[in-house]
């Protein structure tokens, strides 16, 4: 009877936890997105295409423009989003692209360390791709530095 | 005719450091008014240590071979990419045992589109896949421990001329909306480690791989190669033919590639090229006339590994087996008849420190074999 009243209790449990953090959820869309080189006519991208582009089994565009990755610092917040997308854990991924580059198949990528560095080699570097927290630290951040690059930011669709 | 390695060596070791330097040189600001970018470095090795189940070799550690691998875009289309080797001369010769600087790829790349690449240098011959996806020494890449040995690249246990100077041509052409076909054609000097081939002919190559764009991660190759050497030992020349098939599927968590190999040796051309005439046994291996006997030798090898977050499985198997008493085979390998097998575990510290550990059993010589092997990248 006991264990019976604990599985009631547990049930009841998650179901709350389930009700309040849905809202949530619903309520703020992800910040993370994938920009690309405003030179690069892009809109939408796969998300199979995006593993693909990421781990260097395509190494360029359709126009033949070389795909050139834009890596955030390992165990950041957009850097986990990307790996969330793929699913493969940050480590393999990096593992991967490198893997690429000392076969000469893939450029290397450009490593960089803030969200607004990003933004800078996207706007001068045809054929760039990163992940981007795009939220209003960062829009704050490009308007205090003076810099008003374009940003082409792309819709993932399955 | 006399291959003299120690000039080649020494040449391609000027080229080498006169290519470093010149690429080098250029400052991060020279570079950005070329539109190029600066250096990239990193080192490549592994420490190994081993247990073979034999008194006749003792268990020992050794230091792998240390790839000091470098690129630069010099420009939007023009880049650059070298590996040299700092490793042991296994070459039985004098230096043997020294450590000695043998650059395994050095070439300068011209990107024009997407289907057509230009490269110059020393490349690895496009025979297979293996030597084009795992190139020379990032074992840290290496789903095994020990490369398949149809696969291997060191001098001396190179069963197949991977290495060569020259050029190819590369692309992907896009066939349809679901098919895509992968191309490297070129030539160059063929056998003798990519050095100077003093015969006229130089060795040719193809390789076509189909990637059906549906099966994502899976690609099927073919590849052809010829090439026409002389020997000293050899009255007139000995015209050799490689072709190979492969199956590679590579989307994690699940790395698969198997590959055929048929490699004929002979006197005439039509004898190398033609896959099914007959071959000679060892019994007749150095004929009267001093001329190459068609000798043949066909094999393969498969191998799977799965990845669990960071850990993962491997196994390989390969066979191979070869007429004996051949000029080019004998000095390559002491296998007349192969089979053998490697399972183990790798674990990914993070993306530059794996470690592997694996049991080997190769049938031929009855021998059991244990490895770790720590693979790094700096």
């Amino acid at each position: 009877m006991h264990t019976r009243f604990t599985h009631y209790m547990t049930l009841a449990i998650i179901t709350l936890f389930m009700t309040l953090s849905a809202p949530v959820t619903a309520n703020n869309p992800s910040p993370f997105q994938i920009a690309v080189s405003p030179k690069l006519k892009i809109e939408t991208l796969k998300t199979s295409e995006l593993s693909k582009v990421f781990s260097g089994r395509r190494s360029n565009w359709n126009n033949s423009t070389p795909v050139q990755l834009i890596l955030l610092p390992t165990g950041s917040p957009e850097m986990r989003w990307l790996c969330d997308q793929l699913k493969v854990p940050e480590h393999l991924l990096r593992r991967f692209i490198f893997q690429r580059v000392y076969r000469a198949q893939l450029r290397k990528p450009i490593e960089v360390s803030t969200a607004s560095e990003a933004i800078q080699v996207l706007a001068n570097t045809p054929g760039a791709i990163a992940p981007l927290r795009v939220n209003e630290a960062l829009i704050q951040s490009l308007k205090a530095s003076g810099a008003s690059p374009e940003l082409n930011l792309i819709k993932l669709t399955p | 005719m006399y291959l003299d390695f120690n000039r080649y060596a020494t040449c391609v070791r000027t080229a080498c450091l006169a290519l470093m330097i010149s690429v080098c040189g250029h400052t991060k600001t020279s570079l950005a008014q070329s539109g190029g970018s600066p250096v990239s470095w990193q080192v490549l090795g592994d420490i190994s240590a081993r247990y073979l189940h034999a008194t006749y070799e003792p268990s020992t550690l050794s230091l792998g071979p240390i790839d000091l691998w470098f690129q630069g875009q010099l420009s939007e289309n023009w880049s650059a990419m070298g590996e040299l080797m700092i490793m042991r001369d296994p070459s039985g010769g004098p230096d043997s045992g020294h450590y000695m600087l043998h650059p395994a790829r050095l070439f300068v790349d011209y990107k024009h589109s997407r289907s057509l690449e230009w490269r110059f240098g020393q490349l690895h011959n496009p025979i297979g896949y293996y030597a084009l996806l795992y190139p020379h020494g990032g074992k840290i890449f290496e789903p095994t421990i020990h490369r398949p040995k149809l696969a291997g690249v060191n001098e001396g246990e190179d069963i197949l001329p991977f290495h060569m100077v020259g050029m190819t041509a590369r692309g992907v052409l896009a066939l349809s909306d679901s098919f895509e076909l992968m191309y490297i054609a070129g030539g160059g000097n063929g056998y003798g480690h990519g050095g100077d081939d003093r015969n006229q002919a130089k060795a040719t190559f193809l390789q076509l791989r189909a990637l059906p764009l549906d099966f994502d991660g899976l690609s099927i190759g073919i590849s052809g190669y010829y090439d026409i050497i002389d020997k000293d030992e050899v009255v007139g020349d000995i015209h050799q033919a490689i072709f190979a098939a492969s199956v590679h599927y590579d989307l994690f968590p699940i790395d698969f590639l198997a590959e055929g190999f048929l490699m004929r040796n002979a006197s005439e051309r039509g004898l190398a090229l033609n896959p099914s005439a007959p071959s000679q046994s060892a019994s007749i291996a150095r004929p009267t006339d001093g001329k190459q006997p068609t000798k043949r030798l066909i094999g393969g090898y498969a191998q799977l590994s799965h990845m669990w977050e960071h850990h993962a499985l491997y196994g390989m198997f390969e066979s191979f087996t070869r007429d004996g008493g051949d000029y080019l085979f004998d000095e390559h390998t002491p296998y007349e008849d192969y089979m053998g097998l490697e399972v183990g575990h790798r674990y990914h510290f993070n993306q530059s420190l794996v470690l592997k550990s694996g049991y080997s059993y190769v049938w031929t010589d009855a021998l059991h074999r244990f490895d770790l092997q720590l693979a790094y990248q700096l």
